[in-house]
């Protein structure tokens, strides 16, 4: 077991770094870092990122559509798993069209393998919402994540196939085949973890959110997982691929279901997360310690070594305690607001009952681990139900209220009605199974030959309890495809809150439609008639409150990108008004500036030379109609803000007007006095007196003398 | 007082309660799965099962197990009917 407390050890260094520069970053090292990343999620995998939308939200969208799949699979393959324990021969009908039913472990690892693809699925899907949403922005290449989350599929079905054709001993799936899926899988992980920081970059100042650094660390922790398993088992080194083990199946999915618990709760009650001492004891305990759920045996390890594992697991039982004790009292004060939302309710049944599976994992999973194994079949029993009851409960949460959130649609379907049944299905079949499990250990004990006889009731009603998880599964994927076709388009941004509290308009006419989707709140001020500058520009001023941002506006981040503030400086140094810069940026005159005319004009200003996916992030921070393009009233609006905000003093250009408009005058005027002192034409002189051209010859120091004839001669000659 | 006297004795309002519906479920798929199961548990096997119902399903429906799995069935006919439904309006 050396190669596990080794692997253990790189582990909690990778860790360790990993943590320390998200919270520090990587100074000088992020912009090509950043680029690189973006190149690698954009263009890297050639036209199939193409494939996909790169809308907002698109990339969550698709992953919890994908888990939906895998999760109706799932149910269905629990329930004849769950019937056939009372009847094998149940589906024997079905035999002439290849269905066969063995001990019940190939149709286990199916389940096992299409629940824990779901749970991840739908999880990570609501952990991406919570993580964009925190960080103010849509995932740095949501096409990226829609990409994956297809490909996440496919490789899981592949897995499935590959297994079957082992079965059939068509083809060998041995462990270097295992370690190259390995990989592949790991590449796929590795995608969204790049995904992931490159939007965690996005936030500005802020700080790392708790469902952004759970995600973070579940994703890395799935990695470091895959890369131990495919190197485990080439290099033969059991012990890391029992340490990978333990990782994929206990810390990465309780990580989603935190990351997904705290930010459904926190954000349906309005409340924050409750204790910060309980939230960091959860992180950190949870990725050093062996979570109680799927133990293996480990008896060809040493004493010692079980001894360590087994303390691990108790200190296991830390962190899952901490996160669902400060779960359920974030919605103190506050259950109505759970009751009446699906998804929280979901979320705080999982919360309330992950305490109790964690002490029937540790004590059915340690009698496995450095036992008798006697329990082996309820601790399996405990396992699967953790998949299905608490794993499904935080997939439920996300599917009703992450989806609809992401969506932009309010949910719609009988969602309570599902989360009641997986509720009280997923409990009821639970004590059933474990109520079998323990009579049979019983039976065996007692001498018993044929247990299962006595046991079949328990097996039935387990079977029948748990229907009502298939059920809520099924009316769960129901309500996802009708929140997305016919769900109410939710209105964004029209909430009775508003960052905005002052709001100036000028001459002209909107709607409440409008200003309510330029951020304007129904508690914001409208001062009409008032405008900070000269009305060339039509400007609007815009003062935002210092409170905390409103969850739902995303159209003013108290963080500025750099560029477009380097941009008002430009502009504002220059005395140039938006309107001015506008009509110079709109080279075709569309009255709309596109992605590549502001990407021209920052270039040709010498303001930043930028690739397309940071240029349609800037004006995606500008466009507040989601149109493309940025219109004049965008752009007054968020380079007023920033003006505004930063303090940068706007230079007018006419008063340098003026002054050289002055200095022309006087230019004139000397020269209409250089003027006046040469000689005038000789038609003038004609019309003078002749006193007046002797006193002109004498100012020009000449002959005065002579006739006026004379003096007219020798003054124009002069 | 004086609205005591306007209003019937027994009234019934007309938005309905989203609990209805949850009700209405657990209790439709606890009865049908009882009705299904207590042959069983109490082993009485005059419960007939689909295949002799149906005639023309006789080597199919021999357990059950069918009469869950057209609640399933059902159930994913609903998602795909609304997904093709939702595809065709647009």
């Amino acid at each position: 077991m050396s190669e596990a407390f080794t692997t253990a050890i790189i582990l909690l260094t990778t860790f360790l770094l990993f943590t320390h520069y998200i919270q520090k970053g990587l100074g000088g090292m992020s912009a090509p870092l950043r680029q690189f990343g973006m190149f690698l999620l954009t263009k890297a995998a050639g036209p199939a990122t193409d494939m996909f939308q790169e809308k907002e939200g698109s990339g969550a969208k698709t992953w919890m559509q994908t888990g939906v799949f895998w999760l109706i699979l799932a149910g269905i393959g629990g329930f004849l798993s769950a019937w056939h324990n009372y009847d094998p021969s149940g589906l024997d009908s079905l035999s002439n069209i290849g269905w066969g039913y063995d001990d019940g472990s190939a149709l286990a690892y199916f389940n096992e393998v299409a629940m824990t693809t779901a749970i991840f699925a739908i999880l990570l899907g609501g952990a991406l919402v919570a993580h964009s949403r925190t960080t103010g922005s849509p995932l740095a290449s949501e096409a990226n994540a829609s990409m994956i989350a297809m490909a996440w599929t496919g490789q899981a079905l592949l897995g499935l196939v590959l297994c079957t054709l082992d079965h059939w001993d068509w083809i060998t799936y041995g462990a270097t085949q295992m370690a190259l899926y390995g990989l592949v899988s790991a590449l796929l992980v590795m995608s969204l973890l790049v995904n992931s920081l490159i939007t965690l970059g996005n936030r500005g100042k802020s700080p790392v959110s708790v469902p952004s650094w759970f995600m973070l660390l579940g994703l890395l922790a799935l990695l470091f997982s895959r890369v131990g398993t495919a190197f485990g088992e080439l290099l033969g080194w059991t012990g890391t691929v029992w340490v990978a083990d333990i990782m994929a199946s206990g810390w990465v999915p309780l990580a989603l279901m935190f990351a997904v618990g705290y930010h459904v709760l926190s954000h349906v009650t309005g409340q924050p997360i409750w204790s910060g001492s309980l939230t960091k004891g959860s992180m950190f305990l949870l990725f050093i310690t062996i979570p109680p759920f799927f133990l293996a045996e480990s008896s060809h390890a040493d004493s010692f070594t079980q001894s360590i594992g087994a303390i691990l697991v108790t200190l296991g039982l830390f962190p899952v305690f901490a996160a669902a004790t400060n779960m359920v009292a974030t919605i103190r004060g506050n259950a109505g607001a759970v009751i009446d939302s699906p998804g929280a309710t979901a979320a705080a049944a999982g919360a309330l009952l992950l305490p109790l599976f964690a002490l029937l994992g540790y004590f059915t999973g340690l009698n496995v681990m450095v036992g008798d194994g006697s329990m082996a079949n309820a601790a399996e029993t405990v396992n699967s139900s953790f998949l299905y009851v608490i794993g499904g409960l935080f997939a439920l949460a996300a599917l009703f209220h992450s989806y609809p959130l992401v969506a932009g649609k309010s949910l719609t379907g009988s969602a309570g009605a599902a989360s009641w049944l997986l509720i009280a299905g997923g409990l009821l079949s639970t004590v059933l199974f474990l109520m079998s499990d323990w009579s049979e250990n019983a039976l065996i004990e007692a001498g018993v030959e044929d247990t299962s006889t006595g046991l079949s009731g328990f097996a039935l009603t387990g079977a029948f309890a748990f229907y009502g998880v298939v059920i809520g599964f099924i009316i769960a994927g129901n309500c996802v495809v009708k929140t997305l076709l016919f769900g109410n388009v939710q209105a964004a941004s029209t909430g009775n809150a508003s960052d905005i509290s002052v709001y100036n308009m000028v001459e002209g006419t909107t709607s409440i439609r409008e200003l309510f989707g330029r951020g304007v709140g129904v508690d914001t001020t409208l001062v009409i008639g008032e405008s900070e500058e000269d009305a060339v520009g039509g400007s609007t001023v815009i003062t935002v409150s210092s409170e905390l941002h409103n969850d739902e506006v995303d159209e003013f981040p108290m963080n500025f990108d750099e560029d477009l503030v380097t941009l008002t400086k430009w502009l504002c140094g220059r005395g140039t008004t938006t309107a001015q810069f506008f009509a110079w940026a709109d080279v075709d005159d569309s009255g709309e500036i596109d992605l590549f005319e502001f990407s021209n004009a920052l270039s040709v200003a010498d303001i930043a030379d930028l690739p397309p996916w940071d240029i349609e992030k800037i004006v995606g921070v500008m466009d507040i109609n989601s149109d493309g393009k940025i219109n004049l009233p965008e752009l007054d609006i968020a380079l007023l803000n920033i003006r505004n905000k930063l303090g940068i003093e706007f230079i007018p250009y006419e008063d340098e007007v003026v002054e050289e408009a002055e200095a022309e005058e006087v230019d004139e005027a000397e020269e209409m006095a250089e003027d006046t002192t040469e000689a005038p034409s000789k038609s003038n002189l004609k019309k003078m007196k002749k006193a007046e051209l002797v006193d002109l010859a004498k100012s020009m120091d000449l002959d005065s003398s002579g006739t006026k004839a004379d003096l007219i001669e020798r003054i124009t000659q002069a | 007082m004086t609205n005591n006297t306007i209003l019937p004795d027994v009234s019934e309002g007309t938005a309905e309660p989203s609990a209805s519906r949850v009700i209405i479920v657990i209790m439709s798929v606890g009865l049908v799965g009882l009705i299904a199961m207590f042959s069983n548990i109490f082993g009485w096997d005059n419960m007939p099962v689909i295949g002799e119902i149906v005639p023309l399903m006789e080597n199919l429906g021999g357990s059950g197990i069918w009469y869950y799995l057209i609640g399933i069935a059902v159930g994913c006919g609903m998602i795909v009917a609304n997904l093709i439904g939702g595809v065709l309006s647009d």
